[in-house]
C-alpha cells in the first residue's frame, strides 16, 4: 500500500476541512439569515461543484493559479514557487470543489433553529455575534457535524480536481484516489485493491460514526 | 430623578407603525403616563395587529413611519432614521412559545441576560420567588407548561427591564391554571414595580390584568384609555363588539354567602354566583341580551330571578329587529330587546321600568 498518499489524503482532507469551517461559518449564516434579493446568485455559485465536471472546475483553477494570471502572480511574488502541481495549490481546490459538502449542511442548520430563539437572545441584550456563538451554533451541532464530515470524506475521495490540478507527484500531490489509479494503470491489482478497500473501510465507519453520535446524542429538545 | 420627569411628558410614547409590503399597515399608538408598576393591554381580536404592535416596542420591526419614546430616550424615530436594536433599549420580552433555550438549564435560562457577577445571586434570588426551587438543573422539556411559563417570566424579569412586553403569557396553559397565574402575575409585576405592556385577546384575562386599555382592529387602535373609561364607553360600535359585553362597571363586594355574592354597584346592589377567589373588588359584566326590562318592580312571585332593580331608561336606540336599551339602575346598564317588546310595553326615555336579571347571567371578574 502507498502509506505516503494515504498520510497526504489525509492531511489534505483534514486542512481542507479546518479552513471550510473558518470560511464556511460566517457565510453560510449569511446564506441562512441575509434578505438580499440577489443571495440567490451566490447560492448557485455555492452549489456549482456538486454538477460542475471535476475537469471543467479544474481546468479553470489551473488557469487561475498560472504564472499569468494575478492570483499566480501574486503567489509567486510571495513564496516565490507556483501553485500548479503542488500541494497549496492542490488544498485551494480542494477547498472550493467541497464549498457545497460543508456550506450547506451548516446554512440549512442554522436556518431551521427556531427564529423566536433568535429574538428572545438579542432581547435578553446579547450581540448577533454572541446569539450565533451561545445559541444558533449550539442547536446546529447536528450540521456542523455533518459538514465537516462530508467535507472530510468528500476530499478523502477526490480525483478529477487533483488529477487536473495537482499532478502526480508522490508526497506533494500523489493523494490515495491517484495512487489507486496508477496502480490499476500499472496492472497492480493487489495494492489498489488493498488500498480501496482501505478508503471503503474509513468512508463507512467515519459515516456510520456520525450517524451513531446524531442518534444517541439525540436530546429531547431536538425532536420538539 | 427619571429622566421622564424632567421632560416633562408620559413615560412611553408610542406612535408609530409598520408597514408591510403588499400587506397591512399595524400601528402602535398610545401611551403610558409613569415609569412605576402598570399594566396595559393591548385587546383586540386575532390578526388586529397586537403582536406586531409589540415588536414594534421591543425592536424586532422597524417602524416605517412615525417615533417611539420610553424615558426621555427615543427608540426608534422614522423621520430620523432612528432605530435603536433590541439589545440596547433594556426591555424584557415574553413571546407566546415561551422560547426558552431548549439545550440550557432552567438557572441559565433565567441568568442568560446577566452578566458573570451578578448572575448566580440572581438566579438564586429568583428560582424562590417564582416557585422553581430545586428545578435549576432541569432542561426546559422536563418542564410542565405552567413551570416552562414562570421560567420564560423570569428570564424576563431577570435583568430588571425598563418595559416589560408580555405576549398571551397565560395562553399556552389550561384553563384553571391561567386563573390561578392572573392574580399572581400581577401581584409579581406589582412587587417589582415595572410597567408593562401585555397583548391578550381574552376579555377575562384583560379585566383582570389591566389598568389600561388600548383595543386595537385590523391594525388600528381604536380606543385607549383606562380600562373602566373604555368600557363605559366605547367611542363606537367597532369597539363596542370587540369588548363584547354591553356593561362592564367595577363593585365592591359586601358579603358572600351560599355561593351567592352580594355587590355594591354605584347606588344598587346585585347578587351574582360566586366564582370562588374573589377579593374585594370585582368587574360586574352583564351582556345587552340577559337583560330583560319589565314595567313593575314588586317582588316577583315563583321567579327564579334575584336581581330585579329599580331603573330609568335613559336612551332608546333602535338597532334592527333590536332595541338597545340604555338604563339608570344606580349604575349604567344596558339591556337588548327585541322591537316588538318595545312597542307592547311603550316604552319612551324617561320611564321608571325594572331591570331583571338572572344571578348566573351575572359574571365576575376579580381586580384587586
Amino acid at each position: 500500500m502507498d502509506w505516503q498518499a494515504i498520510r497526504l489524503s489525509l492531511w489534505l482532507a483534514s486542512l481542507t476541512t479546518a479552513a471550510l469551517l473558518v470560511l464556511g461559518l460566517p457565510l453560510a449564516y449569511w446564506l441562512a439569515f441575509s434578505r438580499r434579493r440577489w443571495k440567490f446568485l451566490v447560492e448557485a455559485v455555492v452549489a456549482m461543484p456538486l454538477v460542475l465536471p471535476p475537469t471543467v472546475l479544474g481546468f479553470y483553477l489551473l488557469l487561475a493559479m498560472g504564472p499569468r494570471s494575478p492570483l499566480g502572480r501574486a503567489w509567486e511574488s510571495l513564496f516565490g514557487s507556483t501553485l500548479p502541481f503542488s500541494f497549496e495549490g492542490l488544498l485551494i481546490a480542494s477547498v472550493l470543489y467541497s464549498l457545497p459538502f460543508m456550506i450547506q449542511p451548516l446554512a440549512a442548520a442554522f436556518a431551521s433553529v427556531d427564529r423566536g430563539l433568535i429574538e428572545a437572545s438579542w432581547c435578553l441584550g446579547e450581540s448577533r455575534g454572541r446569539t450565533f456563538l451561545r445559541v444558533i451554533a449550539p442547536l446546529s451541532w447536528a450540521g456542523i457535524l455533518t459538514g465537516l464530515v462530508l467535507t472530510f470524506a468528500h476530499t478523502l475521495g477526490e480525483f478529477g480536481v487533483v488529477l487536473m490540478v495537482g499532478g502526480n507527484l508522490p508526497g506533494r500531490t500523489r493523494t490515495v484516489s491517484i495512487a489507486i489509479y496508477d496502480q490499476v494503470q500499472a496492472m497492480d491489482y493487489a495494492p489498489a485493491g488493498r488500498t480501496a478497500a482501505l478508503l471503503l473501510g474509513v468512508s463507512f465507519l467515519v459515516l456510520a460514526f456520525t450517524y451513531a453520535l446524531q442518534r444517541r446524542q439525540r436530546k429531547p429538545w431536538t425532536l420538539t | 430623578m427619571d429622566t421622564h420627569l424632567n421632560s416633562g411628558g408620559p413615560y412611553l410614547q408610542a406612535e408609530a407603525e409598520r408597514h408591510f409590503p403588499g400587506g397591512p399597515t399595524v400601528e402602535a399608538r398610545f401611551e403610558i403616563p409613569g415609569p412605576g408598576f402598570s399594566i396595559t393591554v393591548l385587546f383586540g381580536p386575532s390578526g388586529s395587529g397586537k403582536t406586531t404592535a409589540l415588536r414594534l416596542l421591543a425592536g424586532l420591526e422597524p417602524a416605517d413611519r412615525g417615533a417611539i419614546r420610553v424615558g426621555g430616550e427615543t427608540w426608534s424615530d422614522a423621520a430620523a432614521r432612528i432605530h435603536r436594536a433590541p439589545q440596547a433599549r433594556h426591555l424584557g420580552f415574553l413571546s407566546q412559545a415561551y422560547d426558552l433555550f431548549p439545550h440550557l438549564t432552567v438557572a441559565a435560562n433565567l441568568g442568560y441576560g446577566l452578566a458573570a457577577p451578578e448572575r448566580a445571586a440572581r438566579v438564586a434570588e429568583l428560582l424562590p420567588l417564582l416557585g422553581l426551587e430545586g428545578l435549576g438543573d432541569r432542561l426546559p422539556g422536563e418542564l410542565s407548561g405552567g413551570q416552562q411559563q414562570r421560567v420564560a417570566l423570569g428570564r424576563a424579569l431577570a435583568r430588571k427591564p425598563r418595559l416589560l412586553l408580555l405576549d398571551e403569557p397565560l395562553s399556552a396553559l389550561d384553563q384553571p391554571s391561567q386563573q390561578r397565574l392572573r392574580k399572581e402575575l400581577r401581584e409579581l409585576l406589582r412587587t417589582l414595580d415595572i410597567p408593562t405592556v401585555l397583548v391578550t385577546h381574552d376579555r377575562a384575562e384583560a379585566l383582570q390584568l389591566g389598568d389600561r386599555l388600548v383595543v386595537m382592529d385590523q391594525g388600528r387602535v381604536c380606543q385607549s384609555g383606562g380600562i373602566q373609561q373604555v368600557f363605559d364607553r366605547p367611542t363606537d360600535p367597532a369597539v363596542a363588539r370587540i369588548l363584547g359585553v354591553e356593561t362592564v362597571v367595577l363593585g365592591r363586594i359586601e358579603s358572600i354567602a351560599d355561593g351567592m355574592a352580594t355587590i355594591a354597584v354605584g347606588t344598587a346592589q346585585i347578587h351574582a354566583a360566586d366564582p370562588g377567589s374573589l377579593g374585594w373588588q370585582v368587574f360586574v359584566c352583564i351582556r345587552g341580551e340577559d337583560v330583560a326590562v319589565e314595567r313593575g318592580c314588586g317582588p316577583g312571585p315563583g321567579s327564579t330571578v334575584r336581581n330585579r332593580l329599580p331603573a330609568r331608561i335613559t336612551a332608546l336606540q333602535r338597532e334592527g329587529s333590536l332595541v338597545r336599551v340604555a338604563l339608570d339602575a344606580g349604575f349604567p346598564l344596558e339591556g337588548l330587546v327585541t322591537r316588538q317588546a318595545c312597542a307592547d310595553l311603550r316604552l319612551a326615555e324617561g320611564d321608571q321600568v325594572c331591570a331583571v336579571l338572572k344571578a348566573a347571567a351575572v359574571h365576575l371578574i376579580p381586580h384587586d
